[in-house]
């Protein structure tokens, strides 16, 4: 039979997500977990969304759109740093609102950059939304030539940043925001510097 | 004094004085036939006709109003039955010259048109009520989470409540959709009604380089696949459609086609972009959903339109301030209007439609002189009946004559190939050319199962990615 009334909307039961793996943490996210605080059968959930997969999707979809929020707000505070077009001060700049982000949404933070992300980056709807740092550091590249070189600066740059970020959230490593952006700025220094 | 929401309507849609009196009572049955109550009306004239569509251009209400005509004629097939007129459907893509040709074959004796497609676009596009009959073929049988083409849902429901009429026979074209024979059969088998089908297939079997409508072989069997359809519709309905209406209908189609080129050009290189994609895309879509009023009405809307659209350059007057990025989607989801203006909420105007925007190659003159060889010739140089590799080389073309600052590609997740087909685009075209090239699963006809804020973000993302770089950039 046709299905004429939702019980749930799609949009409270990705809410829901959200809150349990940037409270309780990615581990937390189940199915069984969901259903209870849904106060719904796992069995009433699959009929809302496929699996855990696409409930980790949307999060990360959503971590997205607040980081880019969070780094378009940046921007449009620094207009003489994005007037500069230099590549050193922009990465530095995006690279603090995303430890912010990273402070904020531990969850998030760790489905889109943590070792899930794999999956996603290969998702044609996810994979255009990731490699920030090359998509707006190219048009600051002085030269075509140096274009190959920024592209490699711009993954090292994602790379370390994930690194750090991960270890200091999983307490493997503590990096406070003046630690990370020391190390990372000496990294911006030698690559775009 | 109660509000009369029908007349509003009609006003909106540019109809006045006689000939508002005239087609009134048409609209009001034809209303009230589709379940159109005056609440849903009321709601579309206040807020979703007005909040999506540019209305403030009389070409744009004129084009609403020229839907709302074909509307009409569509509800009025089964008393056209009744008075003996022949009634031909198309199913995607329903490539107008065919039905076009028979139309001027036929004239009056003949209702031609793509029924699923026209209800769902204009209950969707301009009242937001396609659900009630999506929701009629769950109940009686079609799977809600299988995906199916909702334009089958939308058929198999317009038959079981009475609100079309069973055709003559049914013309169907297997470029795009498999299914569409296969659910005849079923609605056949339900319903206890029996129709002629005709199917005409391309063998869709070249690869990339090789360019179908260059081979003269390719062209002529798919002439020949166009005059053996012909000669089945003509047996069915005892109307022969001669070459003299096949060459009439390629020049009207060529002739719209040009003028529609014209439009879309202009727009997506104005700055600021002075009307959206998806009232580019409604203006362009009587290519592939041929209108049993022909192309007369929407040809007056585009007339009109193209001087509202000069002078609206020529002012610097636009709907979305100077400088906003543009974006190109590979069919502009005009059925589900609130994507288009969520893109232009976020400061991104869509610009294009590369399936229905015709390439150079598609406006330049035929190496034929046989009519059916100009029209094969013309279905080969679309981007529905090209492979891969040709489409990809016309989606290039589009992006340098158009400059949008990214693709959208998806919205077809329903329809087989069609969604793995955008994904490849997408990738291809980004490795290709550079320019950003996004992906977002949703259906084009059916916007029930989104959630409006899954949509957002996803928008909303990339709408901040393009602003942020083109922020840099200038």
């Amino acid at each position: 039979m046709a299905r004429s009334k939702k019980i749930y909307d799609k949009q409270k039961i990705f809410e829901i997500s959200s809150r349990i793996v940037n409270e309780e943490g990615v581990a937390a996210l189940s199915v069984r977990h969901l259903a209870g605080e849904l106060k719904v059968s796992s069995m009433t959930l699959y009929n809302y969304v496929e699996n855990i997969n696409e409930i980790k999707k949307e999060i990360v979809l959503d971590g997205m759109n607040r980081l880019y929020h969070r780094v378009y707000q940046a921007l449009d505070a620094n207009q003489e740093t994005v007037r500069q077009k230099s590549a050193a001060e922009l990465c530095m700049l995006i690279l603090r609102e995303i430890y912010l982000f990273a402070e904020d949404y531990q969850g998030s933070f760790e489905l889109m950059f943590g070792k899930d992300s794999l999956e996603f980056r290969q998702d044609a709807e996810m994979r255009p939304l990731y490699g920030l740092f090359w998509k707006l550091l190219k048009k600051t590249c002085p030269c075509e030539e140096m274009e190959d070189d920024y592209q490699k600066g711009c993954v090292l740059v994602e790379c370390v940043m994930c690194s750090l970020i991960l270890e200091h959230l999983q307490n493997k490593q503590s990096y406070p925001q003046a630690a990370y952006e020391e190390y990372l700025g000496f990294l911006v220094r030698k690559l775009f510097g | 004094m109660p509000r009369d929401v029908n007349r509003e309507l009609l006003e909106l849609a540019e109809f006045h004085g006689e000939e508002l009196e005239k087609i009134y009572p048409q609209w009001k049955y034809t209303a009230d036939r589709m379940g159109l109550s005056d609440e849903d009306i009321a709601f579309a004239v206040d807020h979703y006709i007005p909040d999506n569509w540019e209305v403030q251009y009389k070409g744009i209400r004129m084009m609403i109003g020229a839907y709302l005509r074909e509307t009409i004629d569509v509800v009025a097939t089964p008393k056209m039955k009744e008075d003996g007129v022949k009634i031909v459907y198309g199913i995607l893509p329903a490539i107008a010259t065919n039905y076009t040709a028979i139309k001027h074959a036929g004239g009056d004796k003949v209702f031609v048109g793509f029924p699923d497609l026209l209800l769902v676009n204009v209950m969707n596009s301009f009242f937001h009520e396609a659900a009630p009959y999506f929701y009629r073929a769950e109940a009686e049988g079609f799977t809600y989470g299988c995906r199916h083409c909702p334009l089958n849902k939308m058929r198999f429901a317009a038959f079981s409540s009475g609100l079309i009429a069973a055709p003559d026979i049914i013309w169907s074209w297997g470029f795009n959709c498999d299914e569409g024979p296969k659910t005849d059969e079923m609605i056949k088998c339900l319903i206890g009604q029996d129709w002629n089908y005709v199917v005409s297939r391309i063998p869709h079997d070249t690869e990339f380089g090789i360019i179908d409508d260059e081979i003269e072989d390719r062209v002529k069997y798919l002439a020949d696949m166009m005059k053996l359809g012909a000669q089945q519709v003509s047996d069915a309905i005892g109307i022969k459609v001669t070459d003299e209406a096949m060459a009439a209908a390629v020049k009207a189609n060529n002739k719209y086609s040009f003028k529609i080129g014209q439009l879309v050009n202009m727009c997506c290189n104005a700055d600021p972009a002075p009307l959206g994609g998806d009232a580019l895309t409604m203006m362009q879509q009587p290519i592939t959903l041929p209108f049993n009023t022909g192309f007369k009405y929407m040809e007056e809307a585009l007339d009109v339109l193209i001087k509202e659209m000069r002078a609206a350059i020529k002012e610097g007057r636009g709907i979305v301030p100077k400088g906003a990025p543009k974006v190109g989607f590979y069919n502009v989801p005009f059925c589900i209007p609130w994507v288009g203006k969520m893109f232009r909420d976020n400061g991104v105007i869509i610009s294009f439609s590369h399936v229905l925007t015709a390439s150079k190659k598609q406006l330049s003159p035929s190496k034929y002189e046989d009519s059916w060889m100009q029209a094969a010739e013309m279905w080969l140089r679309m981007s529905i009946g090209q492979n891969l590799g040709s489409e990809l080389e016309g989606i290039i073309e589009k992006i340098e004559m158009n400059h949008p600052d990214a693709m959208i590609m998806g919205f077809f997740d329903f329809d087989r190939w069609l969604g793995s087909h955008h994904k490849m685009l997408a990738k291809l075209l980004e490795d290709r050319m550079g320019i950003p090239s996004y992906y977002i699963e949703a259906d084009f006809w059916d916007d029930r199962d989104y959630s409006p804020e899954a949509l957002r973000t996803r928008i909303e993302s990339v709408c901040q990615i393009l602003k942020m770089k083109k922020g840099i950039v200038e």
